[in-house]
């Protein structure tokens, strides 16, 4: 799993690619927590190829941490399968998932 | 940091120690998981280890002679991928038919304990069944963002149970959900229920079965082990009725489930059933208690045989104290970590049966889940006999604790309905909550589940549509199903060409039915899609029939509307009449709360000639007082009754609070 800070201003923009899965989560989880700033920010799914259960779980955590410091955190472009898994167990009312990035910057007031 | 979880001990390349041995199955610990698994006649035990789906294991691990304490062996296997594992022992012991031990130290065997089971992830795709290991365990992740959910407070008196089966309730196109015939569809379907107004939903069995156990083509057409009365695990929700059943996901998609039904108001009972497991007799398969502790966990013969007191092959031992123990924490895993609010049980006699097979007066198991600290608020339902001749309706062990389905309701209320004479004082009594079953100072409010249809026989649809069963589709020369329904088909056999009178007809008698059971003191249960006409084509037993023949067709709600409008309303009266759930006062000038009339009040015919029944509710409550008059006749023609002086709002009484139902 690689996660890249692709804009840094006045909104951040961090993009993933692999899989999260028990072998990566944890580590996903706390580069991202790292990477949380005082701004929006937006995480890039489209390389996400896989999500499973314990990367279901740091996905909610990253949201949840990014809450409590007052962040908005926006899930962008998630792949079909990835967004199916989200609506199947639940997880995607707990996320601010959006389809693409347009939306997301939208949002933002771009 | 604790000084007990790291490795003592390697085997091979697997750093190992000594487990947590009162921890049963498989934990997550810190760096490892815990493996723990009781046989009384094991010699010794191995814990096998595959990578998800793979036919050959990638370890096979010996317990340690000094990783056993009494007869529990327990592990903790450090470093393992818990996502991409599958897990079995594999027991070593004597081979001893008639003393009950029949260990095979080459079966790898499914942990009786496991809270996922993998081998049936989808539904109905055909299993490899050159593979030794089919039903494998799992370890799952038991937390879960619950977002302050709690099983619902409401009181049991509040109940109207609606009864689905989880895959047929969407599967069909008609039902037009995204995930079609599995928990994530029902979830969509959750403001269908909270329109209709029912307050809790009961599950058909949604542990782990295979619905491949004795499929079957006939005619072409697959059969399949549809309504899963036959465990595989009791602790795992079954895979194939979850859309992320493929990723292993099913218990956050359950919870999930269970979470929305919660903030709609609705609570959630489970149908269980732990009388008999998958294993089969001596022809069965080995799947796991067979093969871990046989006699434990069956009831046997002397001989060694197994009795089959369960109709489907053995008998699980449910009294002996591990099988009791297994029982209730099981039961409170569900309630604990799932939230459930209830269960409704199995052919629950063979609960209350000794290790001998002999009927206990004061069965410790019932007596345990009765008096358990987590199931305090949890409803138990028991369905009072088995296939072993045991019929306890009325006087099932039950602690002033336990509900029963009253099959008594059925029976009368079926008989009444279509007509038949010398009911009207049983109907009298079913109506006011059968206290001449279940004694009211005894067992309260809650113990009558009333029902006039379920799972098991004729949908309401088919009660009036069919004089006979159709069951030639199961296969089995038409002697499946019961032949006891009580039915009438309003002067034609079945649907083709119906003239429009019988439709009619047939549309009264249901709502006939409707009225009754949501005015009767008890608990009310509907089979899900009877509010809107669903027919099985006169099947009385589709337990194989997955398709269009249980799948409910959703077409049917627009069809007959007059139907599921009539099914509203009345769930609404009930409740809006606290009376009729036994949450009033009584009314000072001194009616009693429930009391049966003739044509003439107070005059009730107790002659087996009268058709007549008439009750009256009167009750009062912080807000309003009222009496509730039902009539109900029989007769072509409609009589004309006589009602019971009201109180001062009368007129407007009689006008709101009547219905007569007849022909």
């Amino acid at each position: 799993m690689t996660v890249t800070v692709e804009r840094n201003d006045n909104i951040k923009i961090i993009a993933l690619d692999g899989q999260i899965d028990v072998a990566t989560s944890d580590q996903t989880c706390a580069d991202i927590v790292k990477l949380l700033e005082k701004k929006p920010t937006i995480i890039k799914m489209p390389k996400v190829t896989y999500v499973s259960s314990s990367g279901l779980r740091a996905l909610l955590m990253i949201a949840k941490t990014a809450k409590s410091q007052g962040i908005k955190v926006t899930y962008a472009e998630a792949v079909p399968e990835v967004v199916d898994v989200l609506q199947m167990t639940g997880f995607i009312k707990m996320l601010h998932c959006v389809p693409t990035m347009a939306d997301a910057l939208k949002e933002l007031g771009e | 940091m604790r000084i007990d979880l790291h490795p003592t001990d390697t085997y091979g390349d697997f750093k190992i120690r000594p487990g947590l041995f009162l921890a049963n199955g498989a934990h997550i610990v810190p760096g490892g998981i815990n493996f723990t698994i009781y046989s009384s006649g094991a010699k010794s035990c191995e814990l096998v280890l595959f990578h998800s789906h793979e036919r050959e294991p990638f370890a096979v691990i010996p317990f340690p002679e000094n990783y056993k304490i009494g007869n529990v062996f327990s592990m903790i296997v450090f470093d393992l991928d818990y996502e991409n594992l599958e897990y079995g022992f594999r027991v070593d012991g004597e081979y001893n038919f008639p003393l009950g031990n029949v260990f095979d130290k080459n079966k790898t065997l499914l942990d009786p304990y496991a809270k996922i089971i993998s081998g049936r992830d989808v539904w109905g795709e055909e299993p490899d069944w050159s593979k030794d290991f089919q039903y494998r365990s799992k370890v799952s992740l038991d937390d879960f963002d619950w977002e302050g959910d709690m099983p619902l407070r409401t009181s049991q008196k509040e109940l109207i149970i609606y009864e689905a089966h989880v895959r047929g309730f969407t599967k069909d196109e008609s039902s037009g959900v995204k995930f079609k015939g599995t928990y994530a569809g029902l979830r969509e379907k959750i403001p269908y229920l909270k329109e209709l107004g029912i307050t809790a939903l009961e599950l058909l069995p949604v542990f782990e079965f295979d619905e491949f156990e004795g499929a079957r083509e006939i005619d072409g057409r697959k059969l399949l082990n549809y309504w899963g009365y036959s465990t595989v695990g009791f602790f795992a929700p079954k895979a194939g009725y979850a859309a992320s059943g493929k990723y292993s996901m099913q218990v956050d998609e359950f919870k999930d489930l269970v979470k929305e039904l919660h903030k709609n108001g609705i609570k959630i009972i489970l149908d269980v059933v732990f009388n008999h497991t998958a294993e089969g007799n001596e022809h069965g398969p080995y799947i796991s208690f067979k093969g871990i502790d046989n006699k434990t966990y069956y009831i046997l013969t002397p001989d060694g045989y197994y009795y089959n007191f369960s109709g489907c092959g053995n008998t699980l031992n449910c009294n002996n104290p591990v099988v009791r123990n297994l029982i209730l924490t099981c039961l409170r895993y569900w309630v604990a970590t799932y939230h459930v609010d209830g269960f409704r049980f199995d052919l629950a006699a063979i609960l209350g049966r000794n290790q001998d097979g002999s009927p206990m007066n004061n069965p410790p198991l019932l007596e345990s889940l009765a008096y358990d600290p987590v199931l305090s608020s949890s409803i138990l339902i028991a369905e009072a006999w088995d296939s072993g001749g045991l019929y306890q309706v009325g006087s099932f062990p039950n602690y002033g604790r336990w509900a029963e389905w009253n099959g008594k309701y059925r029976d009368d209320l079926c008989r009444f309905l279509k007509g038949e004479a010398g009911l009207a004082h049983c109907v009298a009594y079913r109506i006011a909550g059968s206290e001449d079953i279940y004694d009211r100072a005894w067992r309260g409010d809650c113990a009558s589940v009333n029902f006039i249809t379920c799972h098991d026989g004729f949908t309401l649809y088919d009660l009036f549509a069919y004089n006979d069963k159709h069951n030639e589709a199961n296969g089995w020369g038409g002697s499946d199903g019961g032949n006891d329904n009580h039915s009438w088909n309003c002067g034609w056999e079945g649907d083709f060409d119906l003239p429009a009178d019988i439709k009619y007809l047939r549309h009264k008698m249901i709502k006939n039915a409707a009225a009754i059971l949501l005015t009767s003191i008890g608990i009310p249960m509907i089979l899900a899609g009877d509010e809107f006409g669903n027919s099985q084509y006169g099947n009385n037993n589709p337990y194989c029939q997955d398709n269009k023949t249980s799948w409910l067709d959703w077409n049917d709600l627009q069809k007959n509307q007059d139907l599921f409008k009539f099914f509203k309303s009345m769930i609404a009266f009930r409740k809006r009449h606290p009376v009729l759930m036994r949450m009033s006062e009584g009314i000072p000038i001194g009616y009693p709360a429930i009391s049966s009339h003739g044509v003439e009040a107070w005059q009730f015919d107790y002659s087996p000639e009268n058709r007549f029944v008439g009750i009256m509710f009167a009750g009062k409550n912080s807000r309003r007082q009222r009496q509730l008059h039902l009539s109900g006749n029989q007769h072509a023609l409609g009589k004309s009754q006589r009602l019971v002086a009201c109180l001062a709002t009368k007129s407007k009484l009689a006008g709101r609070s009547q219905y007569r139902f007849g022909r």
